[in-house]
């Protein structure tokens, strides 16, 4: 190994609070002692990340509270220390911690909510798409409607919510007490896409949505799709539910294609 | 003669300011984005880009190539660079005269390279990698420091000279970094000024730090002291009418403070530089 190579190993590893010789590599300069020189770059490295968990993470913050925040930054980051280029990637694994790591563990709310969080961060700034609107599909054909297929904005996804981390997520953003934990007997899903205005928004959904939906993102056609909303609504009413769904897609700039095969 | 590359005076293009850099009225001829701020998708960031860069001219400014890192160059950061560079179109590219990872772990941080001959073979080539991959010539910038090591054997502005020189890229001067680090090293930031091949600046950065005294942090949430504005004045004294720009990141103030700093620059430059006036800035902004 390098001298060079050496010496960049060190540097790191004493801003990550590891065993490193790196101190005495550094030249002397009073009056300015070694320590605190070392010490601006050490501070520096963990100011930067706990700045950047503060700006991803502002509702996990403040649920924590400061003595639980305190513990999740520094473990955070010392567990998970940055791979990436980029900051606005840094944080992905903290839903990961809060669901691995004590004394998070105990509260299941803290994952889920941390992972609500990251949706919406994706969903900001999700590659670009044209979308487009419910006279695309007034224009359709009726005997094409069997086999259409859909393609979703880039900005679309489905949370699913084991526990009511949505409604506490709400409540901490109006600057209201959360409620207390409450986790579902079956997990509630919850839409999130970005508006043709670029505004991030999310709407709860029921599982015939919610399949129908996955249905196409998975490239499945209309009829398919009807066939597979069997199991949740009776069959002579499918049709026009599926009409209904696709129309508020449509009307909510979901939609970035729609194929007649 | 003020020469083609010359752009006037910019600004770090930052959030809070978006809606305020497209529509309201205002002297800034330039804007500066943070590259990895822009590797994304879509969404806010990338829109109003595309708007800002269809009306003002666009530098790119890098903070992770890690052009002193001793591990291989991240092709794939570099493909997504070349990307961007693809889509924004901007007059350059810059980054920086440090390394920020190793280990495999990315410190976030501009951290100082030895001033070694080692050190100068090996950055050196590593932008000429970097160029080659993005198929232009780059701007290397400054960084502040806090310490020195033990195995430096030069000044920094001999390393720097030398590193630009023998890669062939292009000098980003920050003169505020150059004032913190003669602060926190004892040395006068003049020579550092005077030491420069002034043939290859093609970029100033200006910006605020914070003084404790014994030593001097860069942090970029103070407007531009005193002294920085003399530094300024000399470094156009020398190298005469070049790009500048100041940086803001912190405590970031309305936008129309940022423009009224600005203009304090473009002032020195036109006392300093009587041609100046002759300048005529839709040539560079076609």
């Amino acid at each position: 190994m390098s001298d060079l190579a050496r010496l960049q190993q060190q540097f790191v590893a004493f801003l990550q609070g590891q065993q490193s010789d790196f101190p005495q590599l550094i030249g002397d300069q009073p009056p300015v002692a070694t320590d605190i020189r070392l010490n601006i770059y050490h501070n520096a490295y963990r100011m930067r990340l706990r700045e950047t968990i503060d700006n991803d993470h502002p509702m996990l913050g403040k649920y924590l509270g400061d003595e639980f925040y305190d513990i999740l930054v520094a473990n955070y980051i010392d567990t998970y220390p940055s791979k990436v280029k980029s900051l606005r990637y840094f944080c992905d694994a903290i839903p990961t911690l809060l669901a691995e790591q004590q004394p998070f563990i105990e509260h299941p709310i803290l994952s889920p909510l941390a992972a609500f969080e990251r949706a919406l961060l994706t969903a900001f700034d999700a590659t670009d798409a044209s979308t487009i609107g419910i006279n695309d599909l007034a224009s359709l054909p009726g005997d094409q409607w069997p086999n259409i297929t859909l393609s979703f904005h880039p900005s679309v996804s489905v949370f699913e919510e084991p526990i009511n981390a949505v409604a506490t997520w709400q409540h901490l953003k109006s600057d209201k007490n959360p409620p207390a934990p409450l986790a579902h007997e079956l997990p509630l899903y919850w839409l999130i896409w970005r508006t043709p205005e670029r505004l991030t928004e999310f709407r709860n959904f029921m599982a015939p949505e919610m399949v129908l939906l996955k249905h196409f993102v998975n490239g499945g056609n209309f009829a398919d799709g009807c066939d597979a909303l069997a199991e949740y609504l009776p069959v002579d009413e499918i049709p026009q539910f599926a009409v209904q769904y696709l129309q508020q897609w449509l009307t909510n700039g979901l939609v970035s294609k729609l194929t007649a095969h | 003669m003020i020469n083609d590359h010359f752009l006037g005076f910019g600004l770090g293009l930052r959030i809070p300011h978006f809606e305020d850099v497209l529509n309201t009225e205002h002297n800034v001829d330039w804007f500066e984005i943070l590259t990895e701020n822009y590797m994304v998708g879509g969404g806010k960031p990338r829109y109003y880009l595309e708007q800002v860069a269809e009306r003002f001219p666009i530098v790119m400014h890098g903070v992770s190539m890690s052009v002193g890192s001793t591990t291989p160059l991240d092709t794939q950061y570099l493909n997504h660079l070349k990307q961007l560079i693809n889509d924004v179109k901007p007059r350059w590219i810059s980054d920086h005269l440090c390394f920020t990872q190793a280990n495999g772990v990315n410190s976030h941080d501009l951290l100082p390279l030895p001033y070694t001959e080692d050190a100068i073979n090996h950055v050196a080539q590593r932008i000429m990698q970097a160029q080659d991959h993005i198929g232009q010539q780059m701007l290397i910038e400054n960084v502040s420091s806090y310490l020195t090591y033990k195995e430096s054997g030069m000044t920094e502005w001999e390393f720097y000279n030398e590193v630009c020189q023998r890669a062939d890229c292009l000098m980003l001067l920050d003169i505020n970094n150059i004032y913190v680090s003669a602060r926190n090293h004892q040395f006068d930031a003049n020579d550092y000024i005077n030491a420069i091949d002034g043939k290859r600046v093609r970029q100033i950065h200006l910006a605020g730090h914070t003084d404790y005294g014994d030593y001097v942090i860069d942090t970029h949430d103070h407007d531009v002291c005193d002294p920085v504005w003399d530094l300024y004045r000399a470094a156009v004294k020398k190298f005469g009418a070049v790009s500048t720009m100041i940086e803001r990141d912190d405590d970031i103030p309305p936008f129309t403070n940022l423009v009224d700093e600005l203009n304090i620059a473009k002032r020195i430059a036109h006392e300093e530089l009587p041609d100046l006036s002759q300048w005529n800035k839709e040539q560079v902004h076609v």
